[in-house]
C-alpha cells in the first residue's frame, strides 16, 4: 500500500515539477590555489606577489533562468586567520576579493543544454593596496558591475563562461578605479545529483588611490589568477 | 475615545502579527513518506561559534556525520576545530588552541508514525514591523515520524583556559624549586595570569528525540506548498574521567604541573539539530550546557563549592550536507 502511495505520489509530483538545468557551485567552503601580484607606481610600496588565500566561501548558482552568486571568501579568509594575526604571524594578508558581494543575473534559451544572460553586480571588496599583514585592516571598497554569463550541457559535464566589467568606488581613499574579470567553471557530476567543480577566475584590477600611511596619490594594478575547487550539486 | 481607538489599534496589530488563517481552501497531497529520506548526511561547517565562560569565545571550522543504521542503530560524529580561539597564541605553548571531536552510537526504541495536523503557510508578508501570515486553519494532516533512541558516546576537547575565575586557593603549580599558588606565579614564572589550557575526555548519555516530516501539497489558488523537516532534540548527561588544566613550562624549560583542588566531573547538555529528510541543503546545529571542569571558587574555603558558571557554554554551528541513502535502510511496516 504504501509503495503504491509513493508510486502515486511521485507521478503526481512529476507532473508539477519543471525541467531542472544548471548547478548549484558550493564553495561553502571551497578550496582555492593561484596568486595575486600588485604592481605599485609607490616607491615605499613597490611591487609584490603572493599565494591566493587557500580557503573560500562562496555560492555560485545556475537554475532554470536565474544566475545567482554570493560570495564572501575575503571575509572568510580573514576569519579563518584570527589565530595568526592575534600572534603576528602572518608575513602578509591575502585577502582579496568579497567582503559580502552579489550577483543575480537572467539566462535566456530553452531546453536544458544552453543559457546565456546578463548579470549585475554589487557589494563590498577589498584589495591589499597597502602590503598590510593584518587581513581586517584592510580597507573595503564598493564594487558594482555588469556581466554576461552562458552555461552550456555536455553530459555529465557542465561548462559555465563568465565575463564581466566593475567600477570600484571608496570615498575614503580610491580616486577611481576599474577592473574586469572572466571566470569558467567545468563541472562534472560524480555521484548520485552531486560532484565536483574547477573554477579558473582571471582579474585585472586598476586603482588610483591614496595608501593607508603616505597621502601620496598612487596608482597600482592589481592582477589574480587562482583555480578554485568545491562540491557541486547537479539540478 | 482616545482609550478606545488604542485599544482598537492595538487589537488590530495584534491580530496581524499573529497568524491570519485562510478559510476553505483545498488541496492534493503530492508527498507525505516520511520513511522516503537520505537516512546518512556528511556536513561539512565552514563555520562554528562557541561561547563559553572558560575562555570567552572560539570560533573555526567542523564536520558532521549522521547516519540512521535500519531500524534500530543511530550513529553520529562531530569534529570542530578552532581558527579564532580567544586566549590561545600559537607561539605560547602554555595555552591551547580550541578542538573537539565526539562519536555516539544509538538504540532505537520507537520508530513509528502517527497522523498529526501541521502547519502548511500559504504567504508570508512583512511591511513594516507587521509581519502578516496566512496559513491554512488547522493544519493538514501528514505522517509524521518520531525516531527515538537511547544514545552514548566519548567526547575529547580542549580549549583554551581563563585563569581569571579560578580560586587563589585551588590553583597550584607543583615542580621546579618552590610550589606557587595562582597569584604568585605572575612574579615567580612570568605568568601572566589571564590564559592556559585545558583538555577533557568524557563519556556521555542520554535520550535523542528525532521528528521527520515530508509533506508536499498542492493548494488551489496557491500551488505547491511543503512542510518537510528531519530534526533532532537530545539531552545528555555527561561524565568526565578526565579533566586536565595544562602544564605550565617557563622560558628556561622548567614544567610546572598546575592543579586544581576542586574540580566538577559532570555535566550535561541539550541540543538541536535541522536538516531536509531529502533535498541537499544548510544544516544546523545548536547546542548548550554545562561541561565537566573545574568548581567554581567560593569566599569560604569550608563552604561546598558550588557549580561553576564558567563551565556553561553554548555552541551553533551551520553548514551544507550532503545527504545519501546508504544500506541499510528502514522503510516502515507494512
Amino acid at each position: 500500500m504504501r509503495i503504491l502511495f509513493t508510486a502515486v505520489s511521485l507521478l503526481i509530483s512529476s507532473l508539477f515539477v519543471k525541467a531542472q538545468v544548471g548547478i548549484n557551485c558550493q564553495y561553502f567552503p571551497g578550496l582555492q590555489v593561484g596568486f595575486v601580484k600588485v604592481k605599485t607606481d609607490n616607491a615605499k610600496l613597490g611591487e609584490y606577489k603572493y599565494g591566493a588565500g587557500l580557503p573560500i566561501l562562496m555560492i555560485d548558482r545556475i537554475k532554470d533562468h536565474w544566475y545567482l552568486n554570493a560570495d564572501l571568501s575575503a571575509l572568510y579568509y580573514g576569519a579563518t586567520q584570527t589565530n595568526k594575526a592575534n600572534d603576528n604571524q602572518i608575513k602578509i594578508s591575502k585577502a582579496e576579493g568579497a567582503f559580502f558581494s552579489g550577483r543575480v543575473g537572467y539566462m535566456f534559451g530553452k531546453g536544458d543544454q544552453f543559457r546565456m544572460g546578463p548579470n549585475i553586480n554589487v557589494g563590498s571588496s577589498t584589495s591589499n593596496l597597502d602590503s598590510l599583514k593584518k587581513t581586517f585592516d584592510q580597507r573595503a571598497y564598493t564594487n558594482l558591475g555588469l556581466g554576461v554569463v552562458a552555461y552550456k550541457k555536455f553530459g555529465k559535464l557542465r561548462l559555465v563562461g563568465k565575463v564581466g566589467y566593475e567600477r570600484y568606488s571608496a570615498k575614503t581613499f580610491i580616486t577611481k578605479a576599474h577592473g574586469t574579470y572572466f571566470e569558467g567553471t567545468i563541472a562534472y557530476s560524480i555521484y548520485q545529483k552531486y560532484g565536483l567543480s574547477i573554477m579558473p577566475t582571471f582579474y585585472s584590477k586598476k586603482f588610483e588611490y591614496t595608501p593607508k600611511n603616505d597621502a601620496t596619490v598612487t596608482n597600482a594594478k592589481v592582477k589574480s589568477f587562482v583555480i578554485r575547487f568545491g562540491l557541486t550539486k547537479f539540478f | 475615545m482616545k482609550k478606545t481607538l488604542y485599544k482598537i489599534s492595538f487589537a488590530l496589530t495584534a491580530f496581524l502579527i499573529t497568524n491570519v488563517n485562510a478559510q476553505s481552501v483545498s488541496w492534493k497531497v503530492l508527498e507525505d513518506d516520511p520513511y522516503d529520506i537520505k537516512n546518512f548526511s556528511l556536513s561539512i561547517d565552514p563555520l562554528f561559534s562557541e561561547f563559553s565562560g572558560m575562555n570567552g569565545y572560539s570560533f573555526g571550522w567542523g564536520a558532521r556525520a549522521e547516519y540512521m543504521m535500519g531500524k534500530r542503530i543511530q550513529a553520529s560524529f562531530d569534529i570542530r576545530s578552532g581558527f579564532g580561539t580567544k586566549g590561545y597564541l600559537i607561539s605560547n605553548d602554555n595555552t591551547r588552541n580550541y578542538f573537539y571531536t565526539e562519536g555516539s552510537l544509538g538504540f532505537v526504541f520507537y520508530n513509528k508514525d502517527k497522523k498529526r495536523n501541521v502547519p502548511i503557510i500559504l504567504s508570508q508578508t512583512t511591511s513594516g514591523n507587521t509581519r502578516t501570515t496566512v496559513s491554512i486553519k488547522g493544519g493538514v494532516p501528514a505522517s509524521v515520524r518520531r525516531v527515538n533512541s537511547l544514545r552514548g558516546g566519548i567526547y575529547q576537547m580542549t580549549n583554551s583556559l581563563s585563569y581569571k575565575f579560578l580560586a587563589d586557593s585551588l590553583t597550584t603549580f607543583k615542580g621546579g624549586a618552590s610550589d606557587f599558588k595562582l597569584k604568585d606565579s605572575a612574579s615567580n614564572l612570568h605568568f601572566d595570569g589571564q590564559y592556559g589550557g585545558f583538555a577533557s575526555t568524557a563519556i556521555f548519555g542520554g535520550i535523542n528525540f528525532r521528528k521527520i516530516v515530508q509533506l508536499a501539497i498542492d493548494v488551489d489558488g496557491w500551488g505547491y506548498r511543503q512542510n518537510k523537516r528531519y530534526s533532532d532534540f537530545y539531552i545528555d548527561g555527561i561524565f568526565a574521567p578526565v579533566v586536565l588544566i595544562k602544564d605550565f613550562k617557563t622560558p628556561d624549560g622548567t614544567k610546572y604541573d598546575v592543579k586544581y583542588d576542586k574540580i566538577s566531573y559532570f555535566g550535561w547538555r541539550m541540543g538541536w539539530v535541522w536538516r531536509k529528510p531529502k533535498e541537499q541543503g544548510f544544516s544546523a546545529k545548536f547546542e548548550f550546557g554545562n561541561r565537566p571542569g573545574p568548581k567554581a571558587p567560593v569566599k569560604d574555603p569550608k563552604a561546598t563549592v558550588p557549580v561553576n558558571f564558567n563551565n556553561y557554554y553554548a555552541t551553533l554551528t551551520f553548514g551544507l550536507y550532503i545527504p545519501l541513502k546508504i544500506k541499510p535502510v528502514y522503510k516502515g511496516e507494512d
